[in-house]
Parts: structure tokens; C-alpha cells; sequence
């Protein structure tokens, strides 16, 4: 809503910015700026507070702070992990490092025997030798002789899978129990028998270990068989 | 010229304007330079949220806040307007946003303290001003004005409280609130007129 001629002359006589116009104006509408004036005087006097806090010191404490916390953030991203710290501390002067996992094993001994519990499933007796019941297994199904697992693995896949894999459970089992075996690799007598490639980074066994190795595909389980024989058992 | 140039009134030069050369120091990586502007205008900061708020609380903690926004956004301060211009929007932007979500927000308490410096023509209303009835009597009036205000519209408020106050021109008032200066005066207009109706049956005789 604007004012009209008289209005602003009448605001402009009020504030004292008005022209000697501006105060004929107002008179002539019926006003008395004098009067305006002093009641405006009289509200200024009512705004104006009793006391002014000082705010600077208060002002620049708080912008203190909150600089802190951006160096704090700053620093957060620059410092050192604590997994870092407590390590360095902990490997300070150790040569050789435990290795985690024969940590755990040591404390955790070995493992249970499930031989017990898969043996009557598989048709076999707890007492009898696993390698000589998985090597039978396998030739059953495969067909093929004592040397034929070095032949091509296509006929052995096709029917021995479901022995092979309850045996070669029992037979990983087994190795779990057995750590005899610390001779050097047996990498000689590793034939493999494979649908996918297979990656052992190493296998110790004992040097007159037979070991086979299979795996039917790039999903399945790798599976290790590790048994001792006598060099004309085969 | 640089942004800092621009504040100082260029390289080597002298500074155009005391707030600017503060304003640029600051920029310039010296926070404590904003002490200086703070000091100058704490006073004025807080007449001004005092005016729109009337808790004196409530007063201090939003020009504190005010300065603090401030100092936050320095960097998009506009260099042609004055510091103090745009402080003061800043700081009238955050009163407002208080009292809309203080929605009931109570009457600020009377303080019997308070008188004196009212000028000659509040005394030409009332009684003499040693008289202790005097005081009593401006003290009912203040409060009488500062309910009456509390009625106004915010918008008319705002204008009242920088006319009145700060003693602005109504160019600077319409630069603050980003409205044109015949708003400024038909805002002012009306927001003393109301007053003056408010207050009609208590003025003396």
C-alpha cells in the first residue's frame, strides 16, 4: 500500500528529513509534526535496551573453537592408524613374527576325528585304512588301474564323483590329524587329476605319500588325497 | 585488482574503508582482525536483534550468532555494499527466523530499572524526571509502547526497529530488508500510525 502525497510528507516531517514543503503539508492534512516527533522520541526511548552485552570476546572464543574442531578434523585425517602404532610396538625386535594361524592352531589343538561318523555312510569299517578304501573307490568307479589316475580323468569324473567326495572328506580329515608328515615335497609323485586348474601352494607329506589331487570343476571343491604306500603297493 | 585489492582500495593504496581493510585481513588468514568489527558493532547488533526480539537473552545469543554467521560467509560478502549493511541483514535475518519458530512467544519482562536517556521531548510527556512517580510513570509508558510494538507485524517491526534505532535513511533500511525504499516508508508510516492508535488512551492529558 503506498502513502500518498500528504502520508510522506508527514513520515518525512516525523524523521526530520523533510523539506519546509513536507511540513506545510502536514500541517495542512491536520498534523502536528512536532507531535509526531516526540512520540517517535518516546518509542526510540522504549526500543533502546538498558545495557549492551559485550559480545566479542564471546563471539571470538566461539569461532575459536570451532576452528579447533576443523584442526581436529585435519588432524584426524593425517594421524597415524593405532593398529600401526600397536603393531610397531608389538613386532619391535621380533625377527621372525609368529604367524597368525600356527597361533591359533597351537591353541587350538587338533581337530576331532569325524572318521567315526563318516565311515558307516560310506560302507566302510572305522579300523580300515581310508587311502586304501579311496584308491578302491575311485578305481571302482573309474575303471581304470592302479596307474590310471595318471590317465585322462574324464571316466573317473563321470561316475566316482559322489564316493570320491565323502572320501575325500574323511581323507582331509585325516591329514588335519595326522602331522606326521614333514618330509620334503612330494611333488613327484603329485599326479593330478583335474577339470579346472587347481593352486596348492604347498603340500607336505611324508616321502613315501602318494598324493591325488582332483578337481571337477571351477565351482567344486578341491580335493586331496594323501595316503603312505609302500613303492610296489600300486 | 584482486578481491583484496578491491577491500583495501588496491595494492600500496591506502584502505577505502576501515570495515574493508578489516574484512580483507580476516580473508587474508588473520580471524583475529574480526574482533575489530565485532567490537565496533556489537552494540548496534544488539540493539537491533533486541528491538525485533525483546529478551535480552534471547538478544545476546542472536547477535552472537549473527556475528558468527557472519564471519562464516565473510567470503561472499559483496564488496560494493557496506559491512555493516549487510551484518545488520544477517543479523535481522536471524531474529526473524527466531521469533517464526518461537511461535508463542512471551512478553519480555518489565524492567523497573530501566529510565533515563529519553530525550527532552519523553520528559515534555510526562512529570518532571526526579520526581519518583516520573519514573514509575515513563517505565508504564515504555511498556505500554514495547506491548504495542509486540503487536505490530513483523515486516513493520523490522523497519521501526532500524528507523528508530538505528536511525537509518529509508535507502539503507530497503537495502537491508531487499525492499524498495517507498515500502520502507509505507511500512514506517503504518506501523506509527498503529502505535500512535495503540497508545492513544494512555497518553497524557
Amino acid at each position: 500500500m503506498g502513502l500518498t502525497e500528504t502520508e510522506a510528507s508527514r513520515l518525512r516531517a516525523e524523521d526530520g528529513v523533510g523539506s519546509a514543503d513536507d511540513e506545510k503539508q502536514a500541517v495542512a492534512g491536520g498534523h502536528d509534526p512536532a507531535e509526531d516527533r516526540a512520540f517517535r522520541q518516546a518509542v526510540r526511548a522504549a526500543l533502546v535496551p538498558e545495557a549492551t552485552p559485550p559480545l566479542a570476546d564471546t563471539v571470538m572464543a566461539r569461532l575459536g573453537s570451532m576452528r579447533s574442531d576443523v584442526r581436529g578434523a585435519v588432524q584426524e585425517e593425517v594421524a597415524p592408524r593405532i593398529a600401526d602404532s600397536v603393531m610397531s610396538v608389538v613386532m619391535d625386535g621380533c625377527a621372525n613374527p609368529p604367524r597368525v594361524s600356527e597361533a591359533i592352531r597351537a591353541e587350538a589343538g587338533g581337530p576331532q576325528s569325524m572318521w567315526s561318523a563318516i565311515a558307516p555312510a560310506v560302507g566302510a569299517d572305522i579300523g580300515q585304512d581310508i587311502g586304501e578304501l579311496l584308491r578302491g573307490s575311485v578305481n571302482a568307479e573309474g575303471n581304470f588301474e592302479a596307474m590310471g589316475w595318471m590317465t585322462p580323468r574324464r571316466r573317473f569324473a563321470i561316475g566316482g564323483l559322489g564316493v570320491a567326495i565323502a572320501a575325500a572328506a574323511a581323507v582331509l580329515f585325516t591329514i588335519g590329524l595326522g602331522g606326521d608328515g614333514v618330509g620334503s615335497a612330494a611333488t613327484s609323485a603329485m599326479t593330478p587329476i583335474l577339470d579346472a586348474p587347481v593352486d596348492i601352494e604347498d603340500l607336505e607329506v611324508g616321502a613315501s605319500s602318494l598324493v591325488q589331487v582332483l578337481q571337477f570343476g571351477e565351482e567344486a571343491p578341491t580335493i586331496i588325497f594323501v595316503s603312505d604306500y609302500a613303492g610296489d603297493e600300486l | 585488482m584482486n578481491a583484496t585489492d578491491k577491500l583495501t582500495g588496491g595494492a600500496g593504496g591506502p584502505p577505502q574503508d576501515p570495515d574493508a581493510a578489516m574484512v580483507a585481513a580476516v580473508l587474508a588468514g588473520d580471524p583475529e582482525a574480526y574482533r575489530v568489527l565485532v567490537e565496533r558493532y556489537e552494540r548496534r547488533i544488539y540493539h537491533v536483534v533486541y528491538g525485533m526480539v525483546r529478551s535480552p537473552e534471547d538478544a545476546r545469543d542472536l547477535a552472537q550468532d549473527a556475528f558468527i554467521k557472519a564471519f562464516q560467509n565473510l567470503h561472499r560478502f559483496r564488496l560494493e555494499s557496506k559491512f555493516y549493511t549487510w551484518l545488520c541483514r544477517i543479523a535481522m535475518n536471524v531474529a526473524i527466523d527466531h521469533l517464526r519458530k518461537q511461535k508463542h512467544r512471551r512478553h519480555s519482562e518489565f524492567d523497573d530499572t530501566r529510565g533515563g536517556a529519553a530525550g527532552g521531548q519523553v520528559v515534555r510527556l510526562h512529570s518532571a524526571p526526579d520526581d519518583p512517580s516520573a519514573n514509575v510513570a515513563q517505565a508504564r509508558m515504555y511498556r505500554i509502547i514495547m506491548d504495542a510494538v509486540d503487536t505490530l507485524p513483523e515486516d513493520q517491526r523490522q523497519v521501526l526497529v532500524l528507523r528508530e534505532l538505528e536511525d537509518m535513511p529509508y535507502k539503507e533500511i530497503a537495502e537491508i530488508l531487499d525492499i524498495p525504499e517507498g515500502t520502507v516508508m509505507s511500512r514506517l508510516y503504518y506501523a506509527r500510525r498503529r502505535l500512535q492508535e495503540l497508545l492513544a488512551e494512555h497518553r497524557p492529558s
